[in-house]
């Protein structure tokens, strides 16, 4: 008796966990998939107006993308100043100006 | 594999951070030391004017000492020029050709010199033998100078190139509609500056005005980048 109470003692702490995360798999996500699976029944179709609009918009975001990279490599270009003189060796004289 | 990728990239931001920095106490070294030469040099002409009266060079062991300090400053200065010059092009040079490991032997060999000669003349105790070293030394940084020109020109090249290979990259994967023949033209501008920069390399150091030859080449250069950008502005305008 003592054993099966020592048993009992260790191992309920295990399957309250375990019924813990069942009850998680089987009650949480799965009411949030179906619940996700209704909203996408009630959805209307997207009117063809509307999917030109889309491809429209596409469009215009990639010529925007484009337009945003070729003014970053314009400023980029910019910056590249091959004039800067501060840059060149500096002129030391190592001569002495003592008499000999 | 997150956590890999993570510390990886991680330890590529640290390391690109403390190169370009490392590049700009380089910098920054050079420019500390030619203010302290310039505070060297006014301590020694000092000393000289005090001493002009009576002077006995040999035994007067301050100006000694202010020609030791002043001739090791310069060459310290010279030594984080070389430094810096080095690191720039390493910046810049991301496949190696046969003239970048040539500059980066020769800037070696410069910036090794003048630390020799930071360190040699400390141990002189004679003012002739300090100007002898000097002299010696000077006649090497002259070939130096001329080095360094030659370095300032790959640099600038190198920048140029790597940028017009990028922009020719983005044209590629972006399909930009080619209204000014955009790749033509850049690619006509690449054969101009590769023509330039084989000219350049040529001369510059067997010209005795190197500095006047480096100048002409960063014109060119300039002139290029302006083609470009004009060239950038015409695309972004047709794509509007």
């Amino acid at each position: 008796m003592k054993k099966i109470q020592k048993f009992l003692m260790v191992t309920s702490p295990i399957f309250f966990l375990l019924i813990l995360v069942l009850a998680y798999y089987l009650t949480g996500t799965n009411q949030t998939k179906l619940s996700i699976q209704s909203k996408a029944n009630v959805l209307p179709t997207p009117f063809v107006f509307f999917e030109k609009t889309n491809e429209d918009n596409i469009f215009n975001s990639q010529t925007a993308n484009l337009k945003a990279k070729l003014a970053d490599l314009s400023t980029d270009l910019e910056k590249i100043n091959f004039q800067d003189e501060s840059v060149f060796p500096p002129d030391l004289d190592f001569q002495f100006q003592i008499p000999e | 594999m997150g956590f890999i990728f993570a510390f990886f990239l991680s330890f590529k931001f640290i390391y690109g951070q403390s190169s370009s920095s490392k590049t700009d106490n380089e910098y920054q070294t050079f420019l500390y030391r030619l203010v302290d030469i310039n505070q060297h040099s006014q301590f020694y002409l000092s000393m000289l004017n005090q001493n002009r009266d009576s002077l006995n060079l040999s035994s007067n062991n301050n100006l000694l000492q202010a020609l030791k300090d002043l001739q090791q400053s310069r060459a310290l200065a010279i030594e984080s020029y070389f430094i810096y010059l080095r690191s720039e092009l390493a910046k810049t040079t991301k496949i190696l050709e046969y003239q970048d490991n040539l500059a980066y032997v020769y800037l070696d060999n410069y910036q090794t010199e003048a630390r020799k000669f930071s360190e040699e003349i400390y141990g002189l105790t004679d003012w002739k033998e300090i100007k002898q070293r000097s002299l010696r030394y000077e006649e090497n940084y002259l070939s130096g100078r001329k080095l360094a020109y030659r370095a300032i020109g790959l640099i600038n090249y190198k920048k140029f190139m790597d940028f017009l290979s990028f922009l020719l990259t983005l044209i590629e994967e972006e399909s930009i509609p080619d209204e000014e023949n955009l790749v033509s033209q850049i690619n006509l501008i690449k054969k101009d500056v590769q023509a330039q920069q084989r000219t350049f390399l040529a001369s510059v150091d067997k010209n005795s005005d190197s500095q006047g030859v480096l100048r002409n080449h960063n014109q060119f250069l300039s002139q290029k980048k302006e083609e470009v950008a004009l060239l950038l502005k015409k695309t972004i305008n047709n794509l509007n």
